[in-house]
């Protein structure tokens, strides 16, 4: 195949051109000096310096300070188009230019500059592009900025109807997009966006920028999460502790513990995951079958990792159980088992499940409730003499014999925090 | 009966043809007359956008204003049979078809402009078809030391390659290789 015009002519075998390597031009006031002086014509700066001793260059000292104060002024001009050189005093004028204006002009009232900031920098894009998902999604990642994913009704269309190909949907756990029905909306009419966001975020502006950006008639379900992490750049480990165990890696669109020498865990890391005591967790996850009873692949919950204290809950393939483990010292000891082969299931190695916890506190004692595919297979009460951890970090973690993937990764505090964004 | 009898090319956009006898003016400026077909596989279609004639009351040939021709290819006119001639004789069924070979431009390097240190457009002289070949940076080669390390994009004339930093104010020289 051969470089070609429109009407296939062809390119010659070899062309050539030239050019000059690209030189930047001054950024600032320094790069190009303005002197008054240099003003004047040469025959009178020659006189000056010949027989004035330099007199009339003196005299022009004092307006020249003036005349650079002047020029400085004049250069940074364009920087009241820059979103991170304007000024604070003049971001007001700068989010007119980007449309904040009429009745829009309100959602961008009283917000401080950083916030203000990045409002502005979306702005343009977002009034291009509004309506999509990507762009909510993209737009929130800068505002706020957090961690987002949106679910719809056709998301899910393929697991909630006759179509679905098996009972374990992939991996992707139905309660996660448990649709809103609320007032008189269709479940179509409903958009999920679940947002990280401990309390931090400006809520207030989260609800009016998502409500700028409905596409036609929809509605939407802000739904606040403790976590969440989609693993959507290689190499981000970010919100994650591997120190323990450093062969974990992001790759591929999951969190992947590859060594089956040894056990491998990561620990959640964000800011207050050490005290998490009553949430929902949600792994999608997959893992290989191990070599001897009672191992396993999952997750780790209410742990300490100073301890090594907390609790796991893991699938074994090798036994056929979903089980909740007590770890002390990180020593894991099964308490509590669902066998599959109740219900004629054999749990598969490699294919995606969807692991759920429900953590909650009843009076002294913790409630675990445990999920696969979005059944309930594991309700216990833990006592209060057993308690060997309270409150603590999430994670990931296989035995050693195994290897694990987890390609998405929720925490959802309780009491569950949502809000609505209805067609007004 | 007349009869269509040569055409050719007259430039990248041009075709003229001429007919054995004059011919009614309102028959030839009528687009629905004339067909042009590109017989072989890899010339460019030909589009017809206008016809002038000669000032003549019954002019004995055509001008057709085309899309570009493929230079070198084989291309076909064919008019229609209801054409007549300034007596009203019809074109003869046998003659209506006549073959000639396009004239296209070779496209060439218009320019070659540093965009940033590490930004290149490279303008051709004509639109460019947007296919793997001019998206292969092997096709592409600096000197003084500079690396192309992406093609970004293709749009209309210009190619936009990402490269190596650039050594403000040095000359360089690109060179095109096609064929690969």
């Amino acid at each position: 195949m051969t470089i070609q015009d429109l009407a296939f002519n062809y390119l010659p075998s070899t062309s050539t051109g030239s050019m000059i390597g690209y030189t930047a031009p001054p950024l600032s006031v320094d790069d190009l000096p303005l002197q008054m002086y240099d003003f004047l014509i040469r025959e009178i700066r020659t006189q000056d310096l010949q027989q004035g001793r330099l007199f009339v260059q003196r005299f022009l000292d004092g307006g020249q300070q003036i005349w650079k104060d002047t020029v400085a002024k004049i250069h940074s001009i364009k920087n009241l188009w820059s979103t991170t050189e304007c000024p604070d005093e003049y971001l007001q004028y700068l989010k007119a230019i980007v449309g904040w204006t009429g009745s829009a002009a309100k959602i961008a009232e009283g917000l401080d500059a950083i916030t203000l900031r990045r409002l502005i920098s979306l702005s343009v894009d977002m009034w291009k592009k509004r309506g999509s998902e990507t762009t909510i999604i993209d737009a929130m990642n800068i505002l706020v900025p957090s961690r987002v994913r949106i679910w719809n009704w056709f998301d899910v269309r393929w697991m909630t109807d006759e179509t679905a190909f098996d009972e374990m949907r992939q991996g992707r756990d139905p309660f996660l997009f448990s649709m809103a029905e609320v007032g008189p909306y269709y479940p179509e009419h409903w958009l999920i966006i679940r947002m990280v966001d401990p309390g931090r975020n400006n809520r207030q502006l989260v609800r009016n920028v998502v409500d700028l950006m409905r596409p036609t008639g929809e509605n939407f379900l802000l739904v606040y999460l403790k976590f969440l992490d989609l693993f959507e750049i290689d190499g981000d480990l970010s919100q994650w502790d591997v120190s323990l165990y450093p062969t974990a890696i992001v790759e591929e669109g999951m969190i992947r513990l590859l060594s089956p020498a040894t056990i491998e865990a990561a620990f959640v890391n964000v800011d207050g995951s050490t005290e998490w005591e009553q949430f929902i967790l949600s792994a999608r996850m997959r893992c290989t079958k191990g070599p001897a009873v009672w191992g396993g692949s999952g997750v780790l919950f209410l742990f300490n990792i100073s301890t090594g204290n907390g609790y796991a809950a893991y699938l074994d393939l090798f036994s056929n159980l979903l089980a909740i483990s007590r770890v002390v010292g990180w020593v894991s000891t099964g308490f509590v088992y669902f066998n599959f082969d109740t219900i004629g299931y054999t749990l598969q190695e490699n294919v995606w499940y969807g692991l759920r916890v429900h953590v909650a506190r009843e009076g002294n004692e913790i409630r675990m409730e445990v999920y696969v595919g979005g059944e309930l297979r594991i309700s216990h009460l833990e006592p209060v003499g057993l308690i060997v951890s309270d409150k603590g970090t999430t994670g990931v973690v296989h035995s050693a014999g195994e290897i694990m993937d987890c390609s998405e990764f929720e925490v959802l505090g309780l009491p569950v925090e949502t809000e609505t964004v209805e067609v007004h | 009966m007349t009869t269509l009898e040569s055409a050719i090319a007259r430039g990248n956009n041009q075709v003229r043809a001429f007919f054995s006898s004059p011919m009614m003016q309102a028959d030839l400026i009528d687009l629905a007359n004339w067909t042009l077909i590109a017989i072989s596989p890899g010339a460019a279609p030909l589009y017809l956008a206008s016809i002038s004639l000669p000032v003549d009351t019954y002019p004995i040939y055509a001008d057709l204003t085309v899309s570009e021709m493929t230079n070198g290819l084989p291309y076909r006119l064919e008019v229609s049979t209801t054409m007549r001639d300034r007596w009203g004789n019809t074109i003869d069924p046998m003659f209506n078809t006549t073959d000639f070979a396009g004239i296209g431009s070779t496209p060439f390097v218009e320019s070659v402009v540093g965009l940033s240190k590490n930004r290149v457009a490279v303008r051709f002289s004509k639109f460019m078809r947007d296919e793997l070949s001019i998206r292969k940076i092997e096709n592409y080669s600096f000197d003084n030391g500079l690396g192309v390390l992406a093609v970004m994009s293709v749009e209309g004339n210009e190619v936009v390659l990402a490269t190596s930093d650039q050594t403000p104010g040095l000359l360089y020289s690109l060179t095109v290789a096609n064929g690969a």
